[in-house]
């Protein structure tokens, strides 16, 4: 059974941990700011790492990110939403006004799924963090 | 898992909506879940014991010492985790103190009455940001600072004033290296942060903070004796060396140092080499050094004066080194030092394992040039030829006890040698009616003394009085002896006695 302690034998890989560091800036870099036209491939980003990298986050975050994209894209589908997108450019002022409001819950819905997958991963204990330079320091005299 | 969710389109949106906006403490980031920081493992543990202990049940010794395992298990992630969230949180806005537990501290050891006017706002700032400069006081040169450097004195400032120590510096370096220079600057900068945060108020003045002289320092610290965060300068340290630990000046400035940490005084040392200095002053003592090193321009075939390697003897177990990227522990920067005063080794130089830091400095004086060639210059002079004389304790004590006063001796006000002979009276007096000690004994002393002269008078008399005596006896046995008839008398009594008989027959 994977337990986190098993998982954390990998912590010396420090090459392992360097290019998914890379890579985790990449995926936040991506669905940090996007149109609403480009949420596929926010939601793609997303999903692929969440999942790529499930062994490492913790369940309470994994599913807490799972709930949000799971709001997240079942907005994005609803044919409620599809109809009012359809207009397409006829759009009146309530009409645009609704589709910023909804932008603006999709992004949102990301965004949290990423920063709470993120929380679990980085943090203490869990994930080494990237490379710690010593650039305080914390002695005295 | 994701799922697309066939629902009403409001409620998915009121769902989303309240999950985000529900819950803002889980937004800040300040808070930490616990799910994130845990093991599962360890939840699992926590679970396990809080079910034990609210349910009450009993449980196998086994359970018990799983447990009791499990949980110092628990204790050591979560204390490790603690301390590294500590120095995050500590360090997220870069350097900084914790202002509030430093003013707590304060309060418990009750320093208000002490420092009335200490400016905490202004010590997190100064430790924020320090300044790069500092304008003189008597110019508009400016002295450039390193942070660094800053810093570090601050927290020996910080130190002395919650954990009552005080702070010993030594300058090394050869001659036109410019100690001198940088030590006006460090004096400069370490009386302006004194100012600055309210913990003390003085002037400025060279003559009563930096000596050529042991003696002089001696006699500017016994008149400052009361007063708390004195700076004291001793400029070319040469009479320290070693070899002189037996004279009287030497083991009192280093008895000073090893027992007067009470007075907090600020010590800054001028020598040209530390292994000048006896090895465990510098080891126990000394907090920080600075090397002054000369670089050579080749351009100009000058020298480029002003590089500074900076050394801590740290007090606590480690000094973050920001030349090497690494903590140095204290136990190897006092070996290599040992290595490096013991014998005649600190001919070499030092180990550059231990330094903790490079710098360099500008020329500007922490106070007026002239001053410091006009006053310690000619003082150098003097101390060469006149070496001026000592008086032994018994000595002291008989001008001490004819209480002579300039006015006896017909001087005026105005006269020059008034306030000077006034001066080294009231010294003479201080010295012997604050040592208690040294009065009995020499009282003592005199007494023996004044007794010793009477007993001899005494016997001189009663020696006389029985001269006296003999003589007049004698005399009156010479009296008696005329009154009574001598032999020749009587041989002649009988010869005419004889002669009669004769003549009569």
């Amino acid at each position: 059974m994977l337990t986190q302690e098993t998982r954390l034998k990998w912590k010396n890989d420090i090459s392992f941990y360097q290019k998914f560091h890379e890579f985790k800036r990449s995926v936040y870099e991506t669905t940090s700011n996007y149109k609403i036209k480009d949420f596929r491939i926010a939601f793609n980003t997303m999903v692929t790492y969440l999942f790529a990298y499930r062994i490492f986050i913790n369940d309470y975050a994994f599913n807490r990110a799972c709930s949000f994209l799971s709001l997240g894209i079942s907005l994005c589908v609803h044919d409620d939403f599809i109809s009012v997108i359809q207009k397409y450019p006829d759009y009146n002022n309530e009409d645009l006004a609704n589709i910023n409001k909804l932008e603006t819950l999709m992004q949102e819905s990301i965004s949290e799924a990423i920063s709470s997958s993120n929380a679990s991963l980085s943090s203490y204990g869990i994930l080494p963090k990237e490379e710690l330079k010593l650039e305080f320091d914390t002695t005295l005299i | 898992m994701i799922d697309i969710q066939d629902r009403k389109f409001v409620d998915i949106q009121n769902d989303l909506q309240k999950m985000l906006y529900s819950d803002e403490s889980d937004k800040s980031t300040s808070d930490i879940a616990l799910n994130n920081i845990l093991s599962e493992r360890s939840v699992q543990i926590l679970n396990r014991y809080v079910e034990l202990s609210s349910k009450g049940v009993k449980i196998a010794y086994e359970e018990l010492a799983e447990l009791s395992n499990s949980i110092q298990m628990l204790n050591e992630n979560i204390s490790s985790l603690k301390d590294k969230i500590d120095l995050d949180i500590f360090f997220k806005d870069g350097y900084t103190l914790d202002i509030e537990a430093v003013k707590r501290k304060f309060k418990n050891k009750r320093l208000a009455t002490k420092f009335p006017d200490f400016n905490f706002a202004r010590l997190d700032e100064l430790y924020r940001n320090p300044p790069e400069t500092l304008k003189t006081f008597y110019s508009d040169d400016v002295i450039i600072l390193n942070p660094f450097i800053f810093r570090k004195y601050l927290i020996g400032i910080l130190q002395m004033v919650l954990d009552h120590m005080d702070l010993v510096v030594a300058l090394t370096g050869s001659e036109g290296s410019g100690k001198s220079t940088h030590v006006s600057q460090l004096m400069y900068m370490v009386y302006w942060l004194l100012h600055e945060l309210g913990i003390t108020k003085y002037d400025f003045a060279i003559k009563n903070m930096f000596f050529n002289s042991l003696e002089t320092l001696r006699l500017t610290e016994d008149k400052f004796f009361s007063e708390p965060y004195r700076i004291l300068a001793l400029d070319e340290g040469n009479e320290l060396h070693r070899q002189n630990w037996r004279e009287e000046e030497v083991a009192t400035f280093f008895q000073r140092l090893r027992r007067e940490r009470f007075n907090q005084r600020i010590k800054f040392i001028c020598i040209p080499v530390l292994g000048e200095l006896m090895p465990q002053i510098v080891q126990s003592r000394v907090n920080f050094i600075h090397e002054m090193v000369n670089t050579s321009d080749v351009r100009t075939g000058s020298l480029n004066k002003g590089k500074v390697n900076f050394y801590v003897i740290p007090r606590g177990n480690e000094i973050y080194s920001p030349k090497q990227k690494r903590n140095l522990s204290k136990a190897n920067i006092k070996t290599a030092l040992h290595e490096n005063l013991k014998d005649k080794n600190y001919l070499k130089g030092f180990d550059p394992e231990i330094l903790v830091h490079t710098y360099t400095c500008n020329g500007t004086w922490g106070f007026p040039e002239k001053l410091y060639i006009q006053e310690l210059k000619e003082s150098n002079k003097t101390f060469k030829v006149t070496k001026g004389f000592k008086l032994q304790d018994w000595e002291a004590w008989c001008l001490y006890k004819t209480n002579i006063k300039p006015k006896m001796l017909g001087l005026a006000h105005t006269d020059v040698l008034y306030s000077s002979l006034t001066k080294s009276l009231s010294r003479l007096r201080k010295y012997f009616e604050e040592n208690e000690h040294l009065y009995n004994t020499m009282t003592v002393i005199h007494e023996r003394k004044n007794g010793e002269i009477e007993l001899k008078k005494s016997i001189a008399e009663q020696k006389q009085e029985e001269k006296q005596q003999a003589k007049e006896a004698l005399e009156k046995q010479k009296e008696e002896k005329k009154s009574q008839p001598t032999a020749t008398d009587k041989a002649k009594e009988r010869l005419d006695k004889m002669v009669d008989g004769f003549i009569n027959k």
